[in-house]
């Protein structure tokens, strides 16, 4: 496994759940450390599940002892994108935190298709019907 | 609506997902890490697992070694199958071909050597011996494969046993690559070539000659000659798999 | 982090090479200076793992050196290397970036950083063979620093360059941070004088000198003739 890249992944998912650049690198140093002693995979889609497991729990459990902030920031608009930034910010707050996060690791942090069927404990067929179904009402929401 | 609006909405559709897949890794970037290379620079796990390692390794086996394996292969099922010349002459051919395949399997493993890596090599977290061990694994199954195809034709052909057969090829090719490990172990660069490839010619030579000059070369009554060079062959081999596993790596030791 | 060398010794038949040296390597540049047979080579080898040595211990940190973990914090730069034909600069990069643990995609972006690090970025599609000595030194000190070594050495880098591309080495090493041991062996005083935080000097497989360096000097090499004054430099 490309560790390199893969701390970048997991980083981005904790801050995603953080919101705290310094908690957010404490907890995937931790995650790492943590997975890093435990036993050796079958394959690699459970190595991948085990570590994004740590890495929920250790954020679930830093979150317990302070309050959640709603998915609210400074809005990042990018001056080549034509795409509304706010817009598509507004809309991804629409979604559940589920699909939310389905869609960090899917098409940001392009985590393989046979992990996330693991991780959320769908078939390959229900999987790609979800995510078409999540770029489906974005673009709808966008369209508006 | 009509199949070119159609065409173009699966078009357009295709074209917006991406926009907003593109889109998405903004929404979700974090500030750059400040402690990454600090960590991974402490914490130095292998990457790399042992399998994937020998699938690495097998792409570095240049093209032309199993081109011309094959081809060589080739041409003793050619020479063995050829059933208008008398059978002592179809042995030879075959015989005399095979210490070339194990030279080219011996420059493979010992390309390191030959091109003056093994000094950037043997430091490396997974050193020299562990390419040598790859190569060697890989070539020397690859090989194993192609004689042990050859085998029931040489047997047929030449109505013999499958263990007559087998130790008819079995002995050029160890004869050779014990020969060649031996070789390339104390020269290095361009004269181990020069080295090995006389040595490969001299056993060929020696198969073609012999067997006009002795008859019963190829006869059962001389098998035991056989055994003996191939049990000599395999004992050389044997402790150069030692040497080459076991040894911390001492180069030029016997240059200086 | 600290590379300590106890006792090290080399003796081939009738000739002690490397006799009894020990020292203490902190992070930074060590500068060793001697001239050529005074067995810094051998002693570089013996660091890297590559010469079995005939007694004494080197650990870094507790780790030996015959061991994995050992070759996973090293990079070294030998004095000659060669390639294998028809293989690119980043061919030659990603293949040893293999033999380092690296996995394919980490070892594309590492290759990139350190072919533009060393300015050979825009030749890395084009033949090693093709290149000058200069460009194969540059690719040298890149593969040195595929792993991100904690300990990194570097034997005679400058041998056969021109000046341009001396100072442009040099500058190379000094840009390399303060957490890894750099170890530079060379016989050129200039190499070392404005860049080691650290001195050796070596004659006749021993040390001779061991001390922190003040780049502000300028007489390293009124120092070195002292040393080795009678002896054939």
């Amino acid at each position: 496994m490309d560790i390199d890249a893969q701390y970048d992944k997991i980083y981005r998912f904790c801050y995603y759940h953080m919101k705290n650049r310094t908690l957010a690198e404490d907890i995937t140093q931790e995650t790492f450390l943590r997975w890093f002693s435990s036993d050796t995979y079958r394959d690699r889609n459970q190595a991948l599940h085990y570590l994004y497991t740590i890495a929920r729990n250790l954020c679930i459990n830093e979150s317990k002892r302070k309050i959640t902030e709603q998915f609210t920031e400074d809005i990042k608009a990018s001056a080549n994108d034509p795409l509304d930034a706010i817009a598509l910010r507004l809309a991804l707050e629409k979604l559940s935190d589920q699909d939310r996060e389905l869609i960090l690791l899917r098409y940001v942090n392009k985590e393989p298709v046979g992990f996330l069927c693991e991780q959320y404990g769908l078939s390959r067929f229900a999987l790609y019907r979800r995510l078409k179904r999540i770029l489906f009402s974005l673009k709808e929401e966008l369209r508006e | 609506m009509s199949k070119e609006a159609m065409g173009k909405e699966v078009i357009n559709n295709k074209f917006m997902n991406r926009k907003v897949i593109e889109a998405l890794s903004e929404q979700f970037m974090a500030p750059p890490s400040q402690r990454k290379r600090e960590f991974l620079k402490k914490y130095r796990r292998l990457e790399l697992g042992r399998l994937e390692f020998l699938m690495i390794q097998i792409r570095y086996i240049h093209w032309c070694v199993w081109f011309t394996s094959i081809v060589l292969s080739g041409l003793m099922l050619r020479a063995l199958t050829c059933a208008d010349r008398d059978m002592t002459w179809n042995f030879s051919s075959v015989s005399a071909l095979i210490p070339f395949l194990a030279l080219l399997a011996i420059m493979e493993v010992r390309k390191s050597e030959l091109y003056w890596m093994e000094e950037l090599e043997l430091p490396c977290r997974i050193s020299l011996q562990g390419v040598l061990f790859a190569r060697m694994t890989i070539l020397g199954v690859f090989h194993f494969i192609l004689l042990a195809g050859l085998t029931p034709v040489l047997s047929s052909c030449g109505m013999m046993s499958i263990n007559r057969a087998g130790i008819y090829l079995l002995t050029p090719y160890l004869l050779t690559a014990a020969g060649g490990m031996e070789v390339t172990r104390r020269i290095h660069g361009k004269e181990s070539i020069l080295a090995c490839g006389a040595g490969a010619f001299l056993i060929c030579i020696l198969e073609i000659i012999v067997p006009q000059v002795q008859p019963e070369f190829y006869q059962p009554s001389s098998l035991h000659w056989w055994r003996l060079a191939l049990a000599g062959a395999l004992l050389v081999m044997a402790a150069e798999l030692k040497t080459e596993i076991g040894k911390a790596g001492s180069l030029y030791e016997e240059a200086l | 982090m600290e590379l300590i060398v106890r006792d090290l010794t080399k003796q081939y038949k009738d000739k002690l090479v490397v006799d009894h040296v020990s020292l203490q390597l902190a992070e930074g540049i060590n500068g060793l200076l001697g001239a050529n047979g005074a067995g810094k080579t051998t002693i570089m080898r013996m660091l890297c793992g590559v010469l079995k040595p005939t007694a004494g211990t080197i650990s870094l940190d507790g780790i030996d050196v015959s061991s994995e973990d050992y070759r996973a914090l090293l990079g070294y730069l030998p004095q000659e290397f060669g390639y294998y034909p028809d293989f690119t600069g980043e061919d030659f990069l990603l293949y040893l970036a293999a033999l380092k643990g690296l996995t394919r995609s980490h070892a594309k972006r590492r290759a990139m950083e350190l072919l533009e690090l060393v300015g050979l970025a825009d030749v890395r599609t084009k033949k090693i063979k093709t290149w000058s000595g200069g460009m194969r030194q540059r690719l040298g000190i890149a593969q040195a620093l595929l792993n991100d070594p904690r300990l990194l050495i570097v034997d005679e880098p400058t041998a056969g360059l021109d000046p341009k591309e001396r100072v442009r080495f040099r500058k190379l090493i000094a840009g390399l941070g303060n957490d890894t041991i750099i170890l530079l062996s060379t016989h050129i005083v200039a190499d070392v004088e404005q860049i080691a935080d650290h001195m050796l000097m070596m004659a006749s497989g021993r040390i001779v000198l061991d001390e922190p360096w003040n780049k502000e000097r300028a007489d390293l090499e009124q120092l070195y003739l002292e040393k080795f004054g009678g002896e054939g430099a």
